[in-house]
Parts: structure tokens; C-alpha cells; sequence
């Protein structure tokens, strides 16, 4: 009771979110799972999680090796997305793109869920001054187009995969606080918010015991659309140079590679924007599916 | 409360926003590792040439007098000098500003024409076949990166079909139209498929409820029902999200101006950002995010005009 | 003298996902002119869908599979769509509902609503229809009616907004308006407010009204005949004196007995053991929660049976029903 660490906080929320002791969080699983939009969106991601993890042994060719003799080959069976201008093999590229919008997702959108959620906790539960002062910075941080003001990020500490977790990390954080701020508003209120206040819990035991386990739904349903909203961006942003560096095989850079070469090479920039399509359209189901059910 | 102490109430609640945005494109200049001076020179830098630059960039002073000196030229309308041109940055923008405005005014003209039709089509058949296509081309319309949809445009109907012009702007205004209409037309069918499946749910709600119910015990046709009395209800959340997306489509319009060429602030931001010409890059993200609070403000107008239930009570 | 409104042998049924809910199954309604019909159950027994039937307001699921509707002579399930919204609802006949806060649309003010109902149905301009409406207003009690017509419902109170869709409902002139427990979402004081002044309105226009309600009360007060709904199907029908003095059908006497205001405080209220939800394929539908029913109850169907001028039964016990109530009275008698 008296080890307040971030270790053990982590294996309670987790133990509190899939412990199957606990069989009210088995029928939210289930009906995760029943739910077709849901359902298709997960399988989607797993399968790009997997082949993003297991890319160095899934991919035929290596994505970074150049050969000059086999350049810009069609679509073959020895090279089924064809080769680049560098004879590299687009689909072992795009296979390793898989692993970098992963990280994306997981780094950039994981920082601003941690981040978003302590903010909208600290908001909605203390209220007064430090809500003012977090929610003034998130509209102003709000006031700036998404896309510029990572770009701006970007200008200031250089171009580059790292930079642009940071800078996704330090946008996105603020809706996911206001989501969360929101919900604590309300469910204060509720009785038993009251009733732990009553007996004397902690502050602290309140917001990570009662209030963020309930809270925590509409996080992850925007998280998985900001999952989407990111990979699109991070895209954007190495298209037009200021993300990911070549060689890197992230999505957005490949597509801008084969920009020049959409008469004579299609499928450099196409097969990565495949890839770009099935992520977003993956994370939009799970993010549409859990909404649905949240709404029952 | 009436409409004109909601809107007076709404601006005062800028001001602290507005006041913490100038700060951050203030720090902009400071955050950057290192020498701000020697990282915008690059290799051109000597120390006369560094000592010249920090001078009149006023890098030499304290921080807060900096500010003030900051706030005071935007007072007067001065967003400091571009380094790669060397002309006043407000002027720069100006001169700009018209192309990338028109480019958002199109793509929402777009937004509306197709996404309003669509979703009434959508809601009125919903669970059938229409409904189910205008839903799985929104989400796919939607996943599609913007930049690669505009150059694949570019290539089929410009450059392969010559139906559009390949780059750049025209003179006069319908040729600036001819000029826009691919761009927008794509921002505008990214922008339909967000609104339209929020519009089509919040329609779908709104049938069920029962003011709508005792509607038609009136006998109000459906025509006046879906027109009248759903869309207007409807339509609240959806002015939400539309007016909300501007900072989405701003964003976008960077991207998109690169891509087809045209002469916005957004291209010029992209160029500003390879030259590492900061004064210039905070000139033009201060005046998105002044635009964006602009359109904030009046989406909440609106919102007011409509549902007298936020400000009446 | 004909009647207003025949319902006969109606079936309304709703499909959803392969499975039928037969949520009228064999109801019969008649209405004169001014008189005042009741329409009793249990939530579930269908009240609403008669009523949704006779304006043809059902939802898409549900379709009136048989049964006849003849109102003013003419037969409602062959008019057009076009024909029922212009002609009849709203015009002819009216309804008012039970949640005021939520009946009205929260933004359009009270007054727009209105005239919008007048100017759909009568050919008249703007003004005349805000003059009209304020009248109208004024009539149902409003107090100070031209502020109120520019009032959105949110800035009502739910006493208010019921007069006001009570004002909507007689706005038109109609033959026949439905009350689908409009008290019941209301404070009791309010309620009886505006029941009292409903029973004079109706008297002053003229107008006949289908009231449909759970509470027992309420039909006693101010219906000249009550039906009682059980399951979908119709029960007994009669006069309010006969029906509530001497109920025959065993699911009335149930009814009756378990209400409370005929028991003397700390006393144990009987009820009706069991729930809606077992419904026998044929025969009669009360038989598993029926104190006297036997095998003959399931037979293929129950009729609805005169017993008198004025009282019908669909049972085929009436003497074991009576027999019923006359010996297990709990001074049930004396108290009525």
C-alpha cells in the first residue's frame, strides 16, 4: 500500500483493465471482439504489428541495399512490388515502413496518451488555477494547426524519425486531456467518486483507482483515431522532407522518392500508400467500432 | 445572457490564449539547440556576419525585453523580416495569404456541396446498400494520404488528360478558379468524408427522437421533417467539426500547395523551414493560429445563433 | 348514430432480426362524439401502437397486418401518405404525449412550432396564425401568452410545455384527440391541474378523446368508457361504472384489486403473480397468470363476448369471473 511507484502503478491500471478476475472486463473484451468494425480493425493492426516486428525475417530483400542493375523493375515474382530507382525492393521497404509506422504510433501517440491523460486528470479532478493554466496551454497549443506547429517543432530541432516523436507527442497530448478532463468533470459527481471521498482515500488513490479506470475508455478510442491522424502526418511530414530522412523506408518518404516517377515507376510511390491506406482505414474500424460500443 | 454579452464573454476568453500563443512563436527563435544565430547562417557564418545577425534580430538582449520588443512590433502591425527574402514578413504574407485562403474557401464550398446531399441520401437509406457505400468511400476517401491522392490527380487529369494546368497560379479570377479546382476538389473530398459521417450519425439521433416523432404526428411531410426540423439539430455537432477542421485544412495546405505548386503561405512555410528562415516561420504559424482562434470564435457565434440553449438560461 | 372511430380486430406486428413481435393482436375500439374512451394496461400491452396504428406513425418496422379502421367513415389504411398528413394528423386527429421536455423541438421557440402546425393545415398567413396561437394560449391557462410564444421549450416549465402541446393538439379543430399518458411525467399537483382544465376544454369544444394510461385513476376521473389491453389483445370493455364495479375479466379484477389507494396503510397489497413475457401460441393470453383458467382456455381463440349493453368480455369463464371478484372483495366494493 505504501509503494507509490510507477511500477506499480503500471501492473495495477493493467491488472485493473484485463484482470480476469474480473468478469465485467471479460464482457467488454467480448464485446470488443463482436463487434465487426472492431474486430476487423484489430486483426488489421495485429497482422501490421506483427509483420512491423517481425520485418528483418519476414522481408525478402534488404530494404536499405543498393542495386544499380535492377532498377526500377515492374511488379515481378522476384520482386512483387517492383524495385526503385535504386533497385531496392520496394516491398521489403514497405515491410520495414510497417515497423516504422508502428513505432510512430506507439512512441508518438503512447507519450501523448501518458501525458494527456495525467494533464486531464490534474484538470478535471483539482479544478481552479490548475485547470485554468492547463487547459489556457492547451487551447493555445490548440490554436495552431496540427501540421504547423509540428513542422515548426521540426525547424527548431532539426529533421529526423526522433524529432518527429517528440513532436507529435507534444501536439497530441492536449486533445486527449481535454477528453479526459471532461469526463472527470462529470464523474466526480458521481456517487462513488462521493462515497471513496467519504472514507478518506487519497487524492492520488482516487484518481488512479476510481476515477482513471473509467475515464479510460474514450482515451483509447480517440487514441487509435489519433493513431490514424499520425501515421497520415508523419507521412506528410517526410514527404515534404522534414520527417524521416532518406534512406529510411518510412511511407510518407518512399511516396515522395517515387513522386517524379509516377509514369514510370507506379508502384514506388503507390504500394507505400497502400500501406498507408490499410493502417488508417485499420485504426479508423477499432476507433469506430469502440465508439459504437461505448454508445450502447 | 444575450447573443452580445455571450459573444463580448467569448472574446475575453481569448485573451489569455492569444497571450500564451505569442509566447510560444515568441520562444520559437529561443528553443532552438544550440546558437539560434549560427544555426540560421548554416555555413555561412562568420563572426561579423553572426554578430550582424544577432544585432538586428535583437538576440543580444534579455529575454523579456526581447518580448516586449516582440509585442510592441506586432502592436503595429510589423511581424519582424524575412531573411531569405529580406522584406517585411507581413507584407510576404499578405501578398500571399489570398491564394491559400481561396484554396480553403473552395474546399469547404466543395464540403458542402457534396457531403450535404450525400448524407441526407445516406441517412434516408440507411442500413441499405447506399448506406453502407457512402460510409466504406468516406473511410476509404479519408485513409488516403492527401499528398498522393493530389499527385495522383496531378498526373491523371493534368499532366496526362491536360484537362488542368500543371503548376502554379493564373491571372484573373476565373483562371485562378481553373488554376484551384483540382487542389480544392481534393481537400474538399477529404474534408466530405470527415463530415460526412458525423453528419450522417447525428442525423440518424436526431430521427429518433421524439420531437421528431411528434412532428410527424402533425403531419409534417419527410421532406419538411429531414429539412426542417432534423437537419437543423443535426447540423450543430457538424458545424463543430467542419469549423473546427480549418486547423486540418491549413495544415493540409501546406502539403497540397507544395504539391500542385501554388503560391500560399503554406508553400512559402515549407520553403521558410529547409532555409531555416525562423522569422518568417514564426510570422506565418502566428497568423494560422490567429486565423484558427478567429474561426473559432465565430463557429461559437454560430453555434450561439442556432442553439439558444447555450447562452439563454 | 355512427360511430367516430371503429377499430376492429386490429394486428399490428413488428419485425425485426426474423422474430415478430405481436405487439396488437386483436384489439376493437369504438368512439363516439364526445365521449371519452380510456385505454388501459401494463406497459407493453400495446396502448401506444393503437394509437401509432391509427395515425399510421409506426416506425419502420411495424405494419398493420389486419383489422379494420374506419374513422368518420372513411377507411384510414387506404388513404395515401400524403393523404394522412394533410388531412388527418394533426387535423383531424391529434395527439399529446407523455415527456413534455422532450415532445418539443428545443430549437424552434414554442410560438414557431404552433403557428408552423396552424399554417400547415389551414390556408391562413403568419399573423393570423400568431393571433390564433396566442389565442389558443390563452385558452389552455398560459399566463402572459404573446411572451411565451417566443419562449423556447427549455425555458418552460413541463406544466407549461404540456399546455402548450395541448394548445398544438386542438389547434386545428380535430374530431378526436389521443392522450398518451400526458400526466404521467408530471408533478401530481400540475397533473391535476391540468386534468381539470383538460375536462373542461374538451367539454367547451366538443371534442372526443382516447385517454391511454396505466393509471386506474385518472380513468375513473374523466373517461366515460374504459378498454383494458392486455398483451395486445383487448380484455373487456364497458362503461366506467360497470367495468370498475363489477370487473369480470380476471385480469381486471386483478388490476383493480392491486391498486393501491384501496388499501388502508401497512396492509399487504395483493398482486398478479407472473409477467407479460409468458404468452401462450393460442387460446387465451392471461391464462398463465390466470387465477380460474383451465385446458378449455387454450383453445384456438377467444371471442370477445357481449355480456351486457354496454360490458364485453374475452373470457370464457364470465361466472367463475364473477364468482371471482364477489368473494375475494377485501371490502373492495365499499370503498369504490
Amino acid at each position: 500500500m505504501n509503494n507509490r511507484n510507477a511500477g506499480s502503478v503500471i501492473s495495477r491500471s493493467i491488472n485493473l483493465l484485463f484482470g480476469d478476475e474480473n468478469t465485467a472486463r471479460w464482457e467488454t473484451v467480448k464485446k470488443i471482439i463482436r463487434n465487426p468494425n472492431s474486430r476487423i480493425g484489430l486483426i488489421m493492426i495485429g497482422i501490421l504489428i506483427l509483420v512491423g516486428i517481425f520485418a528483418p525475417f519476414i522481408a525478402p530483400y534488404d530494404p536499405y541495399k543498393l542495386v544499380l542493375t535492377e532498377s526500377l523493375e515492374a511488379p515481378s515474382l522476384s520482386h512483387p512490388f517492383g524495385t526503385d530507382l535504386y533497385g531496392r525492393d520496394v516491398m521489403s521497404r514497405v515491410i520495414h515502413g510497417a515497423w516504422i509506422a508502428v513505432k510512430i504510433c506507439v512512441i508518438g501517440v503512447g507519450f501523448a496518451f501518458i501525458i494527456g491523460n495525467l494533464a486531464g486528470a490534474l484538470s478535471g479532478y483539482y479544478e481552479g488555477w490548475i485547470d485554468t493554466i492547463i487547459m489556457r496551454i492547451v487551447d493555445s497549443i490548440m490554436a495552431f494547426p496540427f501540421l504547423v506547429l509540428v513542422i515548426a517543432i521540426m525547424a527548431i530541432f532539426g529533421p529526423g524519425l526522433k524529432n518527429l516523436y517528440f513532436a507529435i507527442a507534444i501536439v497530441s497530448w492536449c486533445q486527449f486531456a481535454r477528453i479526459v478532463r471532461s469526463r472527470y468533470l462529470s464523474e466526480k459527481e458521481e456517487n462513488y467518486v462521493r462515497a471513496a471521498e467519504a472514507v478518506g482515500f487519497s487524492d492520488k488513490r482516487i484518481i488512479f483507482g476510481h476515477l482513471m479506470p473509467n475515464s479510460i475508455a474514450p482515451t483509447i478510442v480517440y487514441a487509435s483515431l489519433d493513431c490514424a491522424l499520425v501515421i497520415l502526418l508523419a507521412a506528410s511530414l517526410s514527404f515534404v522532407g522534414i520527417g524521416a530522412q532518406p534512406p529510411i523506408p518510412e511511407w510518407g518518404a518512399q511516396i515522395a522518392e517515387g513522386r517524379q516517377l509516377l509514369q514510370m515507376g507506379w508502384w514506388i510511390a503507390t504500394f507505400p500508400a497502400l500501406g498507408i491506406m490499410y493502417t488508417v482505414i485499420g485504426f479508423s474500424l477499432i476507433g469506430d467500432g469502440l465508439r459504437d460500443m461505448l454508445e450502447k | 445572457m444575450s447573443l452580445e454579452r455571450y459573444a463580448l464573454r467569448r472574446f475575453l476568453e481569448m485573451i489569455p490564449v492569444l497571450f500564451i500563443v505569442l509566447i510560444i512563436v515568441f520562444l520559437m527563435l529561443h528553443f532552438i539547440p544550440g546558437d539560434p544565430a549560427k544555426n540560421i547562417l548554416g555555413i555561412m557564418a562568420t563572426p561579423e556576419r553572426l554578430e550582424q545577425l544577432r544585432k538586428s534580430l535583437g538576440l543580444n538582449e534579455p529575454l523579456h525585453k526581447q518580448f516586449y520588443v516582440f509585442l510592441s512590433q506586432l502592436a503595429r502591425g510589423n511581424l519582424g523580416t524575412s531573411i531569405r527574402y529580406k522584406a517585411p514578413i507581413t507584407e510576404l504574407i499578405f501578398s500571399r495569404l489570398g491564394v491559400t485562403l481561396s484554396l480553403v474557401f473552395v474546399s469547404a464550398v466543395f464540403c458542402v456541396i457534396i457531403s450535404l446531399p450525400l448524407s441526407l441520401w445516406a441517412t434516408k437509406h440507411r442500413g441499405k446498400f447506399p448506406d453502407y457505400m457512402a460510409r466504406i468511400s468516406s473511410l476509404f476517401v479519408f485513409s488516403m494520404p492527401e499528398f498522393w491522392t493530389g499527385l495522383l490527380f496531378l498526373n491523371i487529369f493534368a499532366l496526362g488528360l491536360g484537362w488542368f494546368p500543371i503548376r502554379g497560379w493564373g491571372s484573373g479570377l476565373l483562371d485562378n478558379i481553373y488554376h484551384l479546382f483540382l487542389p480544392s476538389f481534393i481537400l474538399g473530398l477529404f474534408l466530405t468524408a470527415l463530415v460526412t459521417r458525423t453528419l450522417r450519425s447525428d442525423m440518424i439521433e436526431v430521427l429518433q427522437k421524439e420531437y421528431i416523432r411528434t412532428a410527424r404526428t402533425y403531419g409534417f411531410s419527410d421532406r419538411t421533417i429531414y429539412l426542417k426540423y432534423a437537419l437543423k439539430n443535426a447540423l450543430l455537432p457538424t458545424i463543430t467539426v467542419l469549423g473546427l477542421n480549418l486547423g486540418w485544412l491549413l495544415g493540409s495546405s501546406v502539403v497540397i500547395e507544395t504539391v500542385f505548386s501554388l503560391p500560399g503561405i503554406g508553400a512559402m512555410l515549407l520553403d521558410a523551414v529547409i532555409v531555416r528562415d525562423y522569422p518568417l516561420i514564426q510570422g506565418i504559424s502566428l497568423v494560422f493560429a490567429l486565423a484558427i482562434m478567429l474561426n473559432n470564435y465565430i463557429v461559437d457565434i454560430i453555434y450561439g445563433l442556432i442553439d439558444p440553449r447555450i447562452y439563454r438560461s | 348514430m355512427m360511430n367516430l372511430l371503429e377499430i376492429k380486430d386490429l394486428h399490428t406486428y413488428f419485425e425485426g432480426n426474423g422474430t415478430i413481435i405481436k405487439a396488437v393482436d386483436g384489439a376493437d375500439l369504438s368512439i363516439r362524439e364526445r365521449e371519452v374512451i380510456g385505454l388501459v394496461g401494463e406497459s407493453g400491452s400495446g396502448k401506444t401502437t393503437i394509437a401509432n396504428s391509427l395515425l399510421r406513425i409506426l416506425p419502420e418496422t411495424g405494419r398493420i397486418v389486419s383489422g379494420g379502421i374506419i374513422f368518420k367513415g372513411i377507411n384510414i389504411r387506404e388513404l395515401s401518405e400524403k393523404e394522412m398528413q394533410f388531412k388527418i394528423r394533426g387535423n383531424e386527429i391529434s395527439m399529446i404525449f407523455q415527456d413534455p421536455m422532450v415532445s418539443l423541438n428545443p430549437l424552434f421557440t414554442v410560438g414557431e412550432q404552433i403557428t408552423s402546425v396552424l399554417k400547415l393545415h389551414q390556408d391562413i398567413g403568419q399573423k393570423q396564425a400568431k393571433t390564433k396561437a396566442i389565442d389558443l394560449f390563452r385558452k389552455v391557462r398560459i399566463s402572459d401568452p404573446e411572451k411565451r410564444f417566443d419562449n423556447y421549450p427549455h425555458e418552460l416549465s413541463g406544466g407549461m410545455i404540456q399546455r402548450v402541446t395541448i394548445a398544438m393538439a386542438m389547434s386545428c379543430g380535430p374530431s378526436l384527440i389521443i392522450a398518451d399518458e400526458p400526466t404521467t411525467a408530471l408533478d401530481v399537483t400540475i397533473a391535476n391541474q391540468i386534468l381539470n382544465e383538460f375536462e373542461e376544454l374538451i367539454g367547451e369544444i366538443g371534442v372526443s378523446v382516447l385517454w391511454i394510461t396505466h393509471d386506474l385513476g385518472v380513468i375513473k376521473r374523466i373517461c366515460d368508457y374504459v378498454n383494458v389491453m392486455y398483451a395486445g389483445t383487448l380484455m373487456e370493455q364497458g362503461t366506467v361504472k360497470t367495468v370498475f364495479e363489477n370487473p369480470l375479466h380476471p385480469y381486471t379484477f386483478g388490476l383493480l384489486r392491486s391498486n393501491v389507494i384501496y388499501y388502508e396503510p401497512k396492509s399487504k397489497i395483493p398482486t398478479i403473480m407472473g409477467e407479460l413475457s409468458e404468452i401462450p401460441h393460442q387460446g387465451c393470453k392471461f391464462y398463465p397468470r390466470c387465477p380460474i383458467g383451465d385446458e378449455d382456455c387454450l383453445q384456438e381463440s377467444i371471442e370477445l363476448r357481449k355480456i351486457d349493453e354496454n360490458h364485453s368480455i374475452r373470457c370464457i369463464k364470465p361466472e367463475d369471473a364473477q364468482r371471482l371478484s364477489r368473494s375475494k372483495n377485501h371490502g373492495f366494493q365499499e370503498v369504490y
